[in-house]
């Protein structure tokens, strides 16, 4: 067989457009054919690329989301020229309020629940989402911890974007922060039965609805519904501390 | 014998996760130095933001399409990624002086270099692809790029007006074309 025949044999098999004869004898002739080897292994690597590149999705849009959030605080605020005698001065009554802050703060003593509402910050740039100035109300009220406004709004955007995970799920955190445990966990819920980024977040946030109301048993089903490797493995474990 | 996954691999993970907790321990510990190589080097801030948000995109895709092992640590790792993309950067736009030309920006391993040099190799290589497809007929680059979406192909066929049968017999095609362009581009380029 020519060289450029079997290019386009490797590409049918790839695309399942081969009878069950002619894939048999493809994958007969594979092992002792390194050319064709080769061309497998070309299509493969050039079909994932072209996957990396045009397959973008909404995590994918998501993550670009998180990393233009945390650049604009990195990048653009960078450190300003200072003179030396105010910045110690600066240095000395920021390291008392720190003393002071820490012991107030007390970051190692944290509850699962302000750790996990910590890393929960409401983003709403950069996903053709800007401009709805009631979706920016809610976001400003939710990472200002002003959870009573926020359920307002986010409650009337849920209303109008039943679909929406984001909306939902912070809506279902604001919920869980007011302590209307009941509705927190009917609407994070729903998030967790989809196939959004927030699913396993959703679940945490359950078990933390259900462990704020003593109710041992049905927070651990909770944190059992979490697969090992996700991002929250840190805080399961402190939860779990808790339960016991 | 391939080489043991570092355990900075749950940086990886962190980004294919968008994980806000790591994610911002990331800038916390490289934003800076990043920032200020860039600033010593003939770009402003939003040129540093650009190229460190560019270099973690190309490493999140990396491993989330293509399985990237991480057997360096990760720091240098993303160090020397955001340097070299500098560079190059700089390159085009015809800015020869440049400060810190050696790689002392920081101290790193063999490893990390070789990581480097492949994590921005692959990327050159999705480049020749993206261009190659840009050369096939319409009808092939559209066939193409419906079908990377990540939706059924059944759906893909739907939405092109075609049967499923057609679709896979002309995306074949399609892609063989653009292998063979690829592939001559290849060889040939390593007469």
């Amino acid at each position: 067989m020519m060289e450029e025949d079997k290019v386009l044999w490797v590409a049918r098999y790839e695309e399942d457009d081969l009878s069950a004869t002619e894939r048999a004898e493809f994958e007969q002739q594979l092992p002792q054919d390194r050319q064709l080897q080769q061309h497998l292994s070309d299509y493969r690597e050039i079909h994932r690329s072209l996957q990396m590149e045009l397959g973008e999705n909404a995590d994918d849009q998501q993550f670009k989301s998180t990393l233009s959030e945390f650049g604009r605080q990195y990048f653009k605020d960078g450190p300003k020229a200072i003179k030396f005698s105010l910045l110690l001065r600066w240095m000395t009554s920021a390291a008392a309020i720190l003393v002071i802050g820490l012991w107030i703060w007390s970051p190692w003593n944290k509850s699962p629940e302000d750790a996990f509402m910590e890393q929960n910050v409401m983003m709403v740039t950069d996903r053709g989402l800007t401009g709805d100035t009631k979706l920016d109300e809610a976001a400003a009220d939710f990472n200002h911890q002003r959870y009573q406004e926020a359920k307002v709004s986010l409650k009337q955007l849920a209303a109008k974007a039943p679909d929406n995970a984001m909306v939902n799920y912070f809506y279902g955190l604001t919920l869980l922060k007011v302590n209307e445990f009941a509705e927190a966990v009917k609407v994070l819920d729903v998030i967790y039965n989809g196939e959004s980024a927030f699913k396993y977040d959703a679940a945490y946030a359950i078990a933390l609805a259900y462990w704020k109301q003593h109710n041992q048993s049905e927070a651990e089903n909770w944190l059992k519904k979490i697969p090992p490797g996700t991002k929250n493995e840190e805080l399961i474990e402190k939860l779990r501390e808790e339960l016991k | 014998m391939s080489k043991a996954v570092h355990a900075d691999q749950r940086y990886l993970k962190a980004l294919i996760n968008n994980d806000a907790t790591l994610i911002k321990e990331i800038y916390q510990k490289t934003a800076g130095k990043i920032r200020s190589f860039v600033l010593s080097n003939n770009g402003n801030a939003d040129d540093a933001q650009d190229i460190f948000q560019e270099a973690l995109v190309d490493i999140y895709r990396q491993a989330k399409y293509k399985d990237l092992q991480l057997t360096c640590p990760f720091e240098p790792f993303l160090l020397l990624v955001c340097k070299r993309k500098w560079l190059n950067e700089i390159k085009k736009r015809s800015i020869l002086q440049v400060t810190n030309g050696d790689d002392n920006l920081l101290h790193v391993g063999e490893d990390t270099f070789e990581q480097a040099e492949q994590l921005l190799a692959q990327q050159e290589q999705s480049r020749i692809f993206l261009a190659a497809l840009s050369k096939l007929g319409g009808r092939c680059q559209e066939i193409i790029k419906w079908s990377m979406r990540g939706d059924a192909q059944e759906k893909v066929a739907e939405a092109l007006g075609v049967s499923y049968g057609y679709l896979r017999k002309k995306k074949s095609e399609c892609m063989a074309s653009l292998i063979k362009m690829v592939t001559k581009d290849k060889y040939d380029g390593r007469r």
